[in-house]
């Protein structure tokens, strides 16, 4: 079987969580949540999360904040923002910041399931283009070999 | 006899030396001032002689009688012979009618020889004559009586007594008398005319005198030629002239070219005719040129035998300079009076018109000034004001206050009602009394209106204001409920994202259940309700946050075309409706947000669907107009009522059972963000056409 992907949801609503948790864990992710910025940064810290759905306003800091350092320090995380109040300059801000998607509250809970499908995809997508290129690495060094030129 | 003839020629030749001396005498004759002087002279000269007498008697005025004027000598100094005679020489008397000789003398005319003895006892009244001629030795002496004429007539006889006198003495004699009666004829006539003279000098030296002092001027011209033949010190003053320079000149001279016609100056024509001592006035010239007006009498009058014309000038320059001037003044008052669009009156005591002006006039509706002389208030205006004004005049008539700009409401003639500001001061005369009034009234109706207007315009602009500020109060308050509903609505998202979560779980549930599949189907559609409303609400909020939150526009250039398909394909529109799409070839990109453009149209599309019952079109066209490109959005739903046309874009305003009118408004918003309109036309049954302008050039 498969390792279950991790995702970790942040946002000060507990119900969300709670509905969010249900639902993601419902389609066979394993989930983590935070209520604050802060929680957030220790548990990636402590996991490895495969993507997170960041809310744009925390009690403790700005989405946007959070962001950024979870992007600096886990870029290969995928990070989906959801916001309750959308505007542009947010959503360009946050995907400058390293956002890989930008919802908006009350998202639908299929294109919320179908944008974590998505993105997970691209992570794995790009993990893989990662070891083909290390395995083509290894076959033309293995091809060099053999063929003794070195 | 020698002795004797040596004697009578020394007689003789005397008295022909004393003929000389009185032909030398008759030729000074001027100093000599009267006729005894001459008869003094005659008895001095004879006295230088011892060989003859001379004695002169006048006629005295009954000419009857002779009195001595003049004897020599030896008469005189003798006081025996004029005691003897009983007549003292100074007194002599002789009555003629007594002497023969002296009758013939007088009244014959003759010259006479006769014995001095005879002479003597014909003229002698005393009884002592004999013993007196015997004394004196008079017996052989003989004397020549010769008549003295004047004017041809006998007026004294000459006695010539000589030692010894021959014919020839008495020819010298009677030349002797002539000559004397000669010279006392010249001298009389002499002495006449001196008198005449004297007092002809006495009357022109005090006529001189005031001719000189007169303060008028006084010029005396030839009234014949014009020529000036005197003029005293105050005529050379008034035309600035030597005398010098004005005797001697024509008359017309001393006048200005313009009071001169023909050959002597005009006043001078009338005074020599019908205007004879008639005061009129001309004007001189100054030898400087100056011309001053003078009054002018004239009297003719004759100075030995020429006619002169004398002519009195006074000079009335400065009077007439004063009365110009009163003039000029007096005519500014009429001018600045009949021009002044202020009334102006003046009233007696009584409140009666005494002068009025124009405006005045017109005012009261007379034909001119002249017609409200006499008349009061009472007979132009309405009894209430006209006692008013009475009341107010009286009052300043009693104690002098004067009334300054009071505002009165005043009927004019023609029935128009006027506002005025009145001023009434009174007028006294030199005492200090008050003889009546002057006002001035300056009719301010139409400043009045005017301020009336303002009045009203200023408490309508306090209405304007208290409306915007309450406009400006409930944007305010609106803006706060916006932001306030965004907040909520912001946080209404969070429950809303939960609920969507939870139908979720809810619908993979009962996916899973147990149940039956209508049931299942039931709930299904339950469920659908839910998630419906829940878009709603959603909807909502994103309207709200629309119109209430700050949007940042970017203006870039967008092809129209795109997003309008982007907004059609965003949008689900029933098959019932027909959408068609017409945007001109060459309308050119616009500097729009195509964001904010995408929300509007989706905005306008949508309620273009829900304005379409049933079935129906809408129309979107895109076309460049002037400078402008516009795009309209046209259906053929219910349309909009007349009267809720201007407030469809108010925010709050909605006619739909679902809606908090928030839609165009903002709609609206955004658009005139851009710099651009939007406007409405509708018509209730047939459809409405949204129209954006959005001009090309930026």
């Amino acid at each position: 079987m498969e390792k279950k992907k991790n995702i970790l949801i942040v946002d000060d609503d507990e119900t969300i969580l709670d509905v969010i948790k249900d639902i993601l864990e419902l389609k066979g992710y394993s989930v983590d949540t935070a209520r604050t910025g802060r929680e957030a940064i220790q548990k990636t810290k402590a996991k490895y999360y495969n993507l997170a759905l960041l809310d744009i306003k925390l009690p403790d800091m700005e989405g946007t904040n959070l962001l950024s350092k979870i992007h600096r320090d886990i870029p290969k995380m995928m990070k989906i923002m959801i916001t309750g109040y959308a505007s542009l300059e947010n959503a360009v801000d946050s995907l400058n910041l390293g956002a890989d998607a930008y919802l908006m509250k009350p998202v639908e809970t299929e294109k919320l399931l179908r944008t974590v499908e998505e993105k997970l995809k691209e992570q794995e997508e790009a993990e893989s283009m990662n070891e083909e290129k290390v395995s083509e690495w290894i076959k033309s060094r293995i091809r060099k070999i053999e063929s003794g030129v070195s | 006899m020698n002795n004797e003839t040596k004697v009578d020629v020394n007689a003789f030749n005397e008295l022909l030396n004393a003929l000389v001396f009185l032909g030398n005498v008759s030729t000074k004759i001027l100093g000599m001032p009267d006729v005894n002087t001459v008869f003094k002279v005659l008895e001095k000269e004879s006295s230088k002689s011892l060989l003859y007498n001379m004695s002169i008697f006048l006629l005295a005025n009954s000419g009857s009688r002779l009195k001595i004027a003049a004897a020599s000598e030896f008469y005189r100094k003798n006081k025996i012979f004029e005691h003897l005679l009983g007549v003292s020489l100074e007194k002599l008397r002789i009555n003629i009618a007594k002497s023969s000789l002296l009758t013939q003398t007088v009244n014959e005319e003759k010259t006479l020889e006769a014995i001095f003895a005879d002479l003597i006892r014909e003229i002698s009244a005393s009884e002592r004559c004999d013993e007196v001629i015997r004394m004196f030795g008079l017996q052989k002496r003989r004397v020549i009586l010769s008549p003295l004429y004047r004017h041809k007539r006998v007026f004294g006889i000459l006695i010539i007594d000589a030692i010894d006198s021959t014919d020839q003495s008495v020819t010298v004699a009677k030349i002797f008398a002539q000559q004397i009666s000669t010279v006392i004829e010249f001298v009389e006539k002499q002495l006449k005319y001196k008198k005449t003279a004297e007092k002809l000098r006495g009357y022109e030296e005090k006529y001189r005198a005031s001719f000189e002092k007169a303060m008028d001027a006084i010029f005396l011209a030839d009234a014949e030629t014009g020529i000036l033949v005197d003029c005293n010190h105050a005529a050379c003053k008034l035309v600035k002239r030597k005398k010098s320079e004005i005797v001697g000149q024509h008359q017309r001279t001393l006048h200005p070219p313009e009071e001169v016609a023909g050959e002597f100056s005009k006043t001078f024509t009338l005074h020599l005719k019908e205007d004879e001592g008639q005061v009129l006035e001309t004007k001189v010239i100054t030898k400087d040129g100056e011309v001053r007006d003078v009054e002018v009498k004239a009297n003719l009058v004759e100075i030995a035998g020429r006619k002169i014309l004398q002519g009195i000038f006074r000079d009335i320059t400065e009077t007439k300079k004063m009365e110009r001037e009163l003039i000029h003044e007096r005519d500014l008052l009429q001018v600045l009076m009949d021009n002044i669009p202020d009334t102006i009156y003046f009233k007696d005591v009584n409140s009666r018109f005494t002068r009025i002006n124009l405006a005045q006039a017109r005012m009261l509706g007379v034909k001119s000034p002249e017609e409200a002389v006499g008349k009061t208030d009472f007979d132009f205006f309405t009894l209430e004001h006209a006692k008013d004004a009475y009341i107010d005049e009286q009052k300043i008539v009693r104690t002098g206050m004067p009334i300054v700009s009071k505002v009165e409401r005043i009927r004019r003639a023609d029935g128009k009602f006027l506002w005025v500001t009145a001023t009434k001061v009174p007028i006294r005369d030199s005492a200090g009394r008050i003889v009546g009034i002057v006002g001035i009234s300056r009719d301010i109706t139409e400043t009045k209106q005017m301020q009336d207007e303002l009045e009203h315009y200023s408490k309508h602009l306090e209405e304007i204001v208290e409306q915007r500020t309450t406009e400006l109060r409930r944007a305010e308050r609106l803006a706060a409920i916006g932001e306030t509903a965004a907040m909520v609505g912001h946080d209404l998202r969070n429950p809303l994202q939960s609920m969507l979560g939870t139908l979720y779980l809810l619908r993979e549930k009962i996916d899973s259940a147990h149940c039956e599949s209508r049931d299942k189907q039931e709930f299904e559609g339950l469920l659908k309700r839910v998630d419906e409303e829940i878009k709603y609400m959603n909807k909502i909020i994103s309207d709200l946050q629309d119109f209430a939150g700050p949007t940042k526009v970017n203006l870039t250039e967008t092809d129209i075309n795109d997003v309008i398909k982007d907004t059609l394909a965003s949008i689900t529109i029933p098959k019932t409706i027909n959408v068609s799409v017409m945007i001109s070839k060459s309308l050119p990109k616009l500097m729009v947000d195509p964001t904010l453009m995408r929300r509007v149209l989706t905005n306008l599309i949508l309620n273009a669907v829900q304005a379409i019952s049933d079935t129906g079109k809408i129309g979107i066209e895109a076309f460049i107009n002037g400078e402008d490109a516009i795009i309209n959005i046209t259906d053929t739903g219910v349309g909009i009522p007349e009267e809720n046309l201007p407030k469809i874009f108010q925010p709050l305003f909605t006619t739909k059972a679902k809606g908090q009118g928030f839609g165009l408004a903002t709609c609206k918003k955004l658009i005139n963000l851009q710099n651009s309109e939007i406007v409405v036309k509708s018509e209730v049954g047939k459809g409405s056409t949204f129209s954006i302008k959005i001009p090309l050039k930026r």
